[in-house]
């Protein structure tokens, strides 16, 4: 999948990858790409900006934390960061569902 | 910093991020941290380490990528405009602390040493109001028979005002006309005086010959 497909979905895949629990960039890509099975396989280095306007819309919320022995900035949901992503889901699935309906017969 | 390749990206990236006048110095170090995790995880899988280091950089995206997603759409002349600000920003005490102190300075001195009275004198000349002659000329020219009359009457209200008695008697005092002393002038000499003023209004001529 091109990352210009990706865009637009972007904010909603780093909420949800963030859903379960706080992690650092490169956790959070490998999450997207592990979870994918390689199909969202943006530039990495794309998500800090993303990563970073999230936080200033204070839907995320970061901190630098010592993971195994070095220090790395560690991403979390805020509760506004959680209100969005259940709206996000939402607006997801419906549009989802009514594209399939459209496309879901051609070949 | 694990190699050569690694640094000379974070190099290029922060050049990137200097020319879009967005040097972010999080994101350099976030860059850092991303890289090095890349690397150890690609010699986990069982990779050189100089293809986990291009793993690492491909995976990652090209500088110019990264920076523009950080400063999308900047004119170049704003980042430099930008660049320029954060460099005096950075400097804003060396403005504003010789400004505070002038400031301070200024206010302590002139409480002590400005006067808290000032004392001013002026000159006023009071001219009586007048009409021009060009303006009374106008109006007899144009005015009907019966304002006419009016303007007649009005001059010799004035003519009668300018020799009144009681006027006269103070400029006879005032400037001792008519051999006066102090005190109040004598009938004669108010009655001399008023025989020597005559009032001739240049366009009177023309107003007696108004006809009617």
């Amino acid at each position: 999948m091109t990352a210009e497909t990706l865009k637009g979905h972007l904010d909603l895949l780093l909420l949800a990858a963030l859903q379960s629990q706080p992690a650092h960039g490169y956790a959070i890509a490998e999450t997207l790409r592990t979870r994918s099975d390689g199909t969202f396989d943006l530039p990495e280095g794309t998500l800090y900006p993303a990563l970073h306007r999230l936080e200033r819309a204070a839907l995320l919320a970061s901190r630098w934390s010592e993971v195994n022995g070095r220090r790395r900035r560690v991403y979390q949901l805020t509760a506004k960061g959680q209100r969005a992503l259940t709206a996000k889901n939402g607006e997801w699935r419906l549009f989802a569902r009514a594209v399939q309906s459209v496309v879901g017969g051609v070949a | 910093m694990s190699g050569g390749p690694l640094d000379a990206f974070l190099n290029r990236l922060e050049q990137e991020l200097r020319q879009r006048g967005h040097l972010d110095a999080r994101m350099l170090d976030e860059a850092r941290d991303h890289l090095l995790d890349a690397v150890e995880d690609g010699q986990r899988r069982g990779l050189s380490i100089e293809d986990a280091q291009r793993e690492a950089l491909e995976r990652f995206g090209a500088p110019d990528l990264v920076a523009a997603q950080l400063a999308p759409g900047r004119h170049q002349m704003l980042n430099r405009m930008t660049v320029v600000l954060d460099r005096v920003w950075s400097r804003k005490w060396w403005i504003l602390a010789p400004t505070a102190a002038t400031a301070i300075i200024t206010s302590v001195l002139s409480f002590y040493y400005l006067p808290t009275r000032y004392r001013s004198e002026t000159v006023i000349h009071i001219l009586s109001p007048r009409m021009p002659d060009s303006v009374l000329a106008s109006a007899m020219m144009s005015a009907t028979p019966e304002a006419a009359d009016r303007l007649r009457a009005r001059v010799e209200f004035i003519s009668q005002s300018i020799i009144s008695r009681s006027r006269l008697e103070w400029i006879i005092r005032d400037f001792g006309l008519y051999g006066a002393r102090s005190g109040r002038p004598s009938a004669d000499q108010v009655l001399m005086m008023q025989r020597d003023i005559s009032v001739n209004l240049p366009l009177a001529r023309r107003i007696r010959s108004w006809p009617g």
